[in-house]
């Protein structure tokens, strides 16, 4: 239903933004030629989707190559390869992304020599045993699997060549195999779908969950795991301890996910105007950055909360820092007073990234809401925006948004999905702290979360009733999630949801999501 | 029927308007143009600028232009260029590929940009140890937004061309494994027996990406992934290994300067091994130096002979350092006395590419510079406020080695950037065949 309706919405046209319109984007780009068709047919449930090959992301190749091959931070750096493509979502996992250029090839070769000459000197070694016992140990790592008789052939073949040096060229042919580099996909073809055999399924299982290849004793147990209640098992020990505490490299994953979700990238180089916001500071953005971070880490993994909770939840942890900018507060955990809202929306970091550098900005607000909490499509704005007219000063920053947009028709079209959602955080400025006035005049934060069919939208006023809003909507833990499913499937948002459904129906911890991400159809399964 | 000078202005719209900068004729290289090692290099100027603190005045330059009024007689200002097809932000992958991009949401080009064109020209003719090399100077807001909805790609090859950030692993890269010794071409070493090995490595990994690829037909995104690759590796086995920047045997061998560049050094410690730092704005400045240095010295020796540097990205705010720093592209929509300062700031940097150039070049002993034989293009995307993309701002210094008219400025009422490409394509000798992506058009005017 949400989907028809936007389309109507479209048709309305939609002629320009207050801010730049670039950062109302849709997403993702895709090269002509090789586009993916859309997975999710039409009312399609938990199908299987694609078979695919996933180049390994740069942080992925990093993990891989320490495990393989053993190496800490103080022997090795790690790679040194362009940077992963981001998508839409947020992520930069996205399998038709990530690609093999020349440069990357020219990069990942010179990676790979040099981890060759490391492992090379730390065991060095030429005759054929002990070739072989490195590819059994390294070589089952680097593959996920045990080689082939012809792979290790060919890995013998390259020894002789290479003389005295066979460990470091073994090493660095291992590094730039497709076998290494791809995340096999593919599984194994029935003439009605293909299946993942165990070795991909443990490949794809600890990544999701560790953000790294599986261990040896992850591969011991492949054949375990094309049985779905031990798979799901399985899963839950990689992600969570006896305790049932998260694991770090779990929490890692999730950290991943939440911030690829919020898209606070831009927060580390955040400027504001010194004229209009003295105050703010490198320490001071990198003391939001800090409080996102643990907000994110306690209501998802310490209290295991659900999308409601990451809405809602009153608590943040603050620094001496943002004790002191805020001012508020004790260094430590606090409750929020009333009037800065509540919930991860109304974090300070959250807040500064959903403005410009002068002035709050409720489309970039609402925007917010509608793609990543609701999943809602709003049409990227045209490219003809004319010139807006500089603020006066004269007004509240709403009525100028009410006066711009609202008073044009074809602006409205779509401003009226957004700004009234951002007008509920007009209370908390441009830096992310609470104002009493904007301009010298009183602030209306009441606000409205519009129907896509412009029948009467839900009105709440202030950011604490709407994320209580937020949080009633199913579609919120729904969309959440479904972003969740993006960063574990390596594919695009709107492919997950077909993909996930059930699963992303389910209520209960967000990070239990991940577990029982695994079970899903796709998770084993594939379409031909 | 032939056309005259006149007549053919006329038919184009162009129109010479006879700058007060130095006479053409001085500046044009004594060599064979198709003898000269010719550089290209890209720059791209994001967000443009207010006309009339770009254009040239009465007096020769402008507000934008004057820290490099020194070269303007070797600059020619081409007026009147559109981007064909597209506008605003999502021109950024229009201006050097000529493919029209209706929206934010179209697809990427598929077809190459301008410097792959070069390079594919020069790698069949004279190659170099590096194709072409591609530097930014933080070209996204944060290493996470890396090439996001194509904000900040310029370049195809023709997927996206990626870039260098951090200019210290780009300096170990390029020239880390270089040596001071002239290679003669003609007397290629032996291959040593890491060359020998790399290339039974590089075989293994085509091998099994031959076999892997088997096993993905019928699954078109996923065989293409693997064709990419392929393609990849096989530039890969044809490139020159160790040893100094080994020159075509149709130029003169050529030495790389490998010792270190002070600009580089300044930010190793910050950025060695670590890519998000290529990122802080507070660096900009830092960054924006050691880029360039990193270009000219490329192409001086001639390691490449193509080259791009893109400072900052379309949408995005790094803080230009003047007046206690403006985000570039809030204050593209802000006060444009403001921004045109910041524009000017850039060209500094521009200025300070262009005095590394203005050197002999080791690569043509004829006595003309490495600029002379370069043609260095500065063009915008679109115009600041309401980032209209009619009539950016463009220009190019240097002639290509006598190829290009310099020392002038025309208005090509009606042309394109598509036109302009295809003229510079005409200058380096690409065939026309190699370009029909920019269609037919060329400005003859700036072909000397």
């Amino acid at each position: 239903m949400r989907a028809a309706i936007a389309v109507a919405v479209l048709l309305t046209g939609c002629l320009g933004s207050l801010e730049d319109a670039s950062v109302l984007r849709p997403g993702p780009l895709e090269r002509e030629g090789a586009t993916r068709p859309s997975v999710c047919a039409p009312s399609a449930r938990d199908v299987a989707g694609p078979r695919l090959l996933r180049r390994l992301s740069r942080d992925e190749l990093e993990a891989s190559v320490r495990a393989v091959f053993d190496l800490d931070e103080a022997t090795w750096s790690g790679p040194i390869v362009p940077p992963d493509p981001a998508s839409a979502d947020g992520y930069t996992n996205h399998a038709d992304l990530l690609r093999v250029n020349e440069a990357y090839a020219t990069q990942l070769r010179d990676t790979a020599e040099r981890v060759g000459q490391l492992v090379a000197a730390r065991s060095p070694c030429a005759d054929p045993a002990c070739v072989d016992a490195f590819l059994d140990a390294a070589g089952r790592r680097a593959y996920r699997r045990p080689l082939t008789e012809v792979e290790r052939g060919r890995y013998r073949d390259l020894a002789a060549a290479s003389g005295d040096d066979a460990i470091r060229w073994i090493t660095a042919a291992l590094i730039q195999s497709p076998h290494f580099l791809y995340r096999s996909e593919l599984g194994v073809e029935d003439g009605r779908a293909a299946t993942l055999d165990g070795y991909e399924l443990a490949t794809s299982l600890a990544f999701l969950l560790t953000g790294a290849p599986p261990t040896d004793a992850l591969l011991d147990r492949a054949g375990e795991l094309t049985d779905r209640d031990a798979r799901r098992a399985i899963a839950t020990e990689l992600a969570f301890d006896e305790a049932g505490q998260p694991r770090p490299a779990f929490r890692a994953q999730v950290m991943r996910f939440a911030r690829g979700w919020l898209g606070l990238a831009a927060l580390d180089n955040l400027g504001k105007s010194p004229d209009r916001f003295p105050t703010w500071s490198p320490e001071v953005r990198a003391a939001l950055r800090r409080e996102v971070d643990a907000y994110l880490e306690r209501v998802l993994l310490e209290e295991r909360g659900d999308v409601r909770a990451l809405l809602t939840s009153a608590t943040t942890e603050l620094d001496p820092v943002l004790v002191t900018y805020y001012g508020w507060g004790t260094a430590g955990r606090n409750e929020r007073p009333p009037d800065w809202g509540v919930g991860v929306l109304a974090l300070g970091g959250v807040l500064a990234v959903g403005a410009t550098n002068v002035a709050t900005s409720p489309t970039q607000r609402g925007h917010f809401v509608r793609t990543r909490v609701l999943c809602d499509t709003i049409d990227p704005p045209p490219p003809n925006i004319p010139q807006i007219p500089e603020p006066t000063g004269a007004e509240t920053t709403r009525e100028r948004y009410e006066r711009l947009h609202a008073g044009d028709p074809f602006c409205q079209g779509c401003h009226r999905l957004m700004d009234p959602i951002g007008f509920g955080f007009e209370h908390l400025d441009a830096a992310g702290r609470f104002r009493d006035l904007d301009n010298g005049f009183p602030i209306d934060d009441s606000g409205a979360i519009e129907e896509l069919d412009e029948t009467p939208g839900r009105g709440f006023e202030g950011p604490a009733q709407l994320a209580d809003l937020l949080a009633d909507d199913p579609a919120a833990a729904r969309c959440v999630g479904s972003f969740g499913a993006s960063f574990a499937y390596g594919l695009s948002r709107e492919d997950t949801e077909c993909l996930a459904s059930s699963t992303l129906e389910a209520e209960g911890p967000l990070v239990d999501l991940f577990v029982e991400l695994v079970a899903t159809p796709h998770f084993e399964r594939r379409a031909l | 029927m032939a056309m005259n000078r006149r007549s053919f202005l006329r038919a184009l719209g162009v129109s010479a308007l006879g700058l007060p900068f130095a006479g053409l004729a001085g500046r044009l290289a004594s060599a064979s143009p198709s003898a000269v090692p010719k550089r290209l290099i890209l720059w791209p100027s994001l967000n443009g600028v207010r006309p009339d603190l770009f254009w040239p005045g009465g007096g020769g330059g402008s507000l934008v232009t004057e820290p490099f009024a020194d070269y303007l007689d070797r600059a020619t200002f081409v007026r009147g260029i559109g981007i064909e097809g597209s506008m605003n932000h999502f021109a950024v992958r229009s201006v050097f590929t000529g493919a029209p991009i209706a929206d934010y949401a179209s697809p990427d080009p598929g077809v190459k940009s301008l410097d792959q064109v070069v390079a594919d020209h020069v790698a069949a003719t004279a190659p170099t140890a590096r194709r072409s090399v591609h530097l930014g100077v933080i070209p996204a807001d944060a290493i996470e937004f890396y090439q996001l909805f194509g904000r900040s790609t310029f370049f195809f090859d023709p997927t996206p061309v990626d870039y260098e950030a951090n200019p210290v692993s780009a300096f170990d890269r390029l020239f880390g494994g270089l040596g001071t010794t002239p290679t003669d071409p003609a007397e290629p070493a032996a291959p040593s027996s890491d060359a020998r090995a790399r290339a039974a490595a590089l075989a293994l990994t085509r091998a099994e990406l031959a076999e892997l690829s088997g096993r993905v037909a019928g699954l078109p995104l996923e065989a293409d992934k693997l064709a990419q690759h392929g393609e990849a590796l096989s530039r890969l086995a044809g490139e020159p290994m160790g040893g100094g920047a080994v020159m075509a045997p149709t130029t003169p061998p050529a030495v790389c300067d490998a010792t270190r560049l002070d600009s580089v050094e300044a930010l190793r410690g910050e950025l060695e091994g670590n890519d998000h730092a290529a990122y802080r704005h507070e660096l900009f400045d830092g960054l924006f130096d050691a880029q360039v240095d990193l270009l000219a010295r490329s192409v001086t020796c001639g390691l490449t002979r193509v080259a791009t540097l893109q400072a900052g990205s379309a949408d995005g705010n790094v803080i230009v350092p003047i007046d206690g720093g403006y985000p570039h592209h809030d204050t593209s929509h802000g006060d444009q006395e403001v921004f045109g300062r910041c524009q000017r700031w850039y060209a500094g940097k521009f200025a300070r590419l262009l005095r590394q150039l203005d050197v002999p070049d080791p690569l043509c002993p004829d006595g003309s510079t490495v600029l002379d034989n370069s043609c260095v293009v500065w063009m915008s995307e679109c115009l600041p406020s309401d980032h209209s993309s009619d009539e950016v701002p463009c220009l190019y210094v240097g002639g290509a080695g006598g190829s290009l008219v310099t020392g002038t400025q025309i208005t090509a009422a009606g042309a394109s950037n598509r036109t302009l490409l295809k003229t510079i394509a005409r200058a380096f000798g690409v065939a026309d065949a190699d370009t029909a992506h920019y269609g037919d058009a060329a400005i003859r005017e700036l072909l000397a």
